[in-house]
Parts: C-alpha cells; structure tokens; sequence
C-alpha cells in the first residue's frame, strides 16, 4: 500500500496526529516563547511516522543515533531519553525478525 | 484563560471530533458509538476513582486542572475528553504500525504498542499543558531521563490506562482469552484485578519504582503474548485487527526454489 493511499484510507488519524502536533509546536513557540519545547513531540513523531512509513531496525537505530547526536550536540544528555519509542520498537523489530528467520 | 490554552482547546476539540468520525467509519454506526462511549464512561469514572483514592488516603489529588476547563463533580470535562483522545488515536495509530511492520503478531502486541503511543501523547501535551497551564501536578517527580521536567506519573498513569481500557474492549469485542464465556470472564476479572492491585498497591509499596514494576510486568507479558499467543487465545481479533499473516524473511524467501 502507498503512502498516499494510506493516507487517504486513514485520512482523520494523518488529521488529527497533525492538529495535536500543529497545535502544540504552536503553542510552544508563539505562546511560551519557548521552541525548544517542540522536541518534547519527536517521541510522537516518531510513532506517527512508523504508521505510514514501513520501518527497519536499522531506521529506528538511525532515529536512536540522531536523539544521541542530539544529546552530545546540545550537552544535555537527557536529549537521548527522547529515543525510547524508537528503542522499544527497534526491540521489538528485532524480536519478529529473529522470529521471522527461524520460520 | 490564555490565547494558548484557548488554541489548545480548540485543537484538542476539534482532533477529537475528526477521531470519533475515524471510529464511526472504521467500526460503523453501532460498534464505534459504543466504543466511544465505553471510552468515556471509563474515563469518568477513572476521574472519580482517582478523587476517591485521594480522598481516602487523606491526600492530595495528583494533579489539579485549572478551574476554568468545566467539571461535573470531580470529572473534569477536558481531562476525559484528553484520555477518550489519546486512546483513540494510540489505538488506530498502534493498528496501522502493527499492519505496516509486525505482521503476524496479535492483538496483545496492539495493546503493547497502544500504551507505548499514549506515553508519547502523555509526555508532549503535559510538557506543554503544565506550562499554559492547563493543570498542576501537587507532587511532581520528574522523570531524570527525560528534558522539560516531565513527571514520571504519567507514564504510569497514561501506558496503564490506555493499556488496560484498549485491552478489556478488546477481550470483551473480539472474545479473548477463551472461548467458553465463563473463562473469559476468568480472565478480564483477572486483567482488573492486576490492575486494581498494582493501583491499590501504592499504599503499600509507595509512590515509583515498585508500582511501576507492576506495570512493566504485565506489559512486558503482553509483548511476549504478541508474538507467541496461541490461536484459542485471539477469538475473533484475528480477523478484525487486519494484520497480514506472517512472510518469511527475504533471505529465506530468496533460498527457496
């Protein structure tokens, strides 16, 4: 299935993923005055993209890779915390592959 | 109220609205009414279950919205309205990742994938809400791990909740567990009971790690079900959930005449 397809079938969760992250980003630099608020969505982001775009562990592990460069970029090591959801599905990415493979 | 707050509400509305049309399409007329209402009763009466803790344990409640949101009682409109939006879209989000990447897995790795959504969901709308501020947490401990000083409550509260709401629609809908009635009724009973006790288990363990175990403990079961669950334990989830049987790995399929 293309992404376009998967968009047009699923078109209210594409809608309403994109309202919240519209909305919140929104909020974070025009009224807290305080953009770097919006990487709080990049977990989220990071999910949402996975529902419309197939994913590797090799994909989730580039997605850890860029939230520890972040973490090393910034000096604030607690950037990295913002790769969970990619490490528990980069996990569990490797668990059905091994799965796959023995099958 | 401040124009961010108002933005935040009028977002948040309108999202739910687009969502409730998703279940409505998705599940039809009947089966997604009932699932959003089954959502909101669930929802208020958590509200009110969290008021009664408090009040039984001679506490504070958790966290305190700000007045202005409307509230029925202790059932704050706008923090059900919040949880009946989060399980929506971490559940339709979670089926579409499991359809695109996990086929042949179950719906146990839905509800794995549902609560993870809803912690992400959880921790961008608190970052934000907490500062509009849409709410106050009384005691917050902030998760270290994590920037923005995000309490770590609401990986407990928000995982859990979707997890355990996505997951008894779900036994009742598709018959999980069983397929005689009376197991199946065994096993929602027991699904509740873990949940109350890990719930009711803060007055004795306290607040953090060991609750919180609890709650990895059972997900952590849920993940394992997901790629091992037998057939006699999906009922009619199967079907339903659209995930694509499982394919064999392209090495594997490349090595076959």
């Amino acid at each position: 299935m293309t992404l376009g397809s998967l968009v047009r079938e699923h078109w209210e969760v594409a809608a309403a993923a994109a309202i919240l992250i519209g909305v919140l980003i929104f909020i974070d630099a025009a009224s807290l005055g305080e953009p770097v608020l919006a990487l709080s969505l990049l977990p989220l982001v990071f999910l949402v993209t996975a529902a419309f775009v197939p994913l590797t562990p090799r994909r989730a592990g580039i997605w850890i890779g860029c939230m520890v460069l972040l973490a090393f970029a910034t000096r604030e090591i607690r950037y990295a915390g913002l790769a969970y959801p990619a490490l528990i599905v980069w996990i569990l990415l490797i668990i059905h592959r091994a799965r796959q493979n023995r099958a | 109220m401040s124009w961010g707050a108002i933005v935040f509400r009028a977002g948040a509305f309108a999202a739910l609205l687009i969502l409730i049309r998703h279940a409505w399409r998705i599940e039809g007329a009947r089966a997604g009414g009932t699932f959003v209402a089954y959502l909101t009763g669930f929802a208020c009466f958590r509200e009110w279950l969290v008021s009664r803790i408090a009040i039984m344990k001679h506490d504070r409640l958790p966290y305190v919205p700000e007045p202005g949101l409307g509230h029925v009682g202790p059932v704050n409109i706008v923090v059900v309205a919040g949880w009946v939006f989060t399980a929506l879209l971490s559940f339709a989000l979670a089926k579409m990742i499991q359809r695109r990447n996990f086929p042949g897995t179950n719906v146990f790795l839905t509800l794995v994938l549902t609560a993870l959504i809803s912690t992400t969901i959880a921790y961008a709308v608190e970052v934000t809400g907490t500062r509009i501020p849409l709410w106050k947490w009384t005691n917050p401990q902030p998760a270290s791990w994590l920037p923005f000083e995000c309490p770590f409550d609401i990986f407990d509260a928000w995982g859990t909740t979707s997890f355990v709401i996505i997951g008894i629609y779900c036994a009742v809908r598709f018959r999980l567990f069983a397929q005689r009635a009376s197991r199946r009724v065994a096993a929602n009973v027991a699904l509740l009971a873990v949940f109350w006790g890990a719930v009711f288990a803060v007055k004795w363990f306290g607040e953090g790690p060991p609750h919180q175990k609890v709650v990895l403990v059972y997900v952590t079961l849920s993940a394992i079900l997901g790629f091992t669950a037998p057939r006699w334990m999906l009922g009619s989830s199967v079907t339903a959930l659209g995930v694509p049987p499982q394919q064999p790995a392209p090495q594997a399929a490349a090595d076959r005449p």
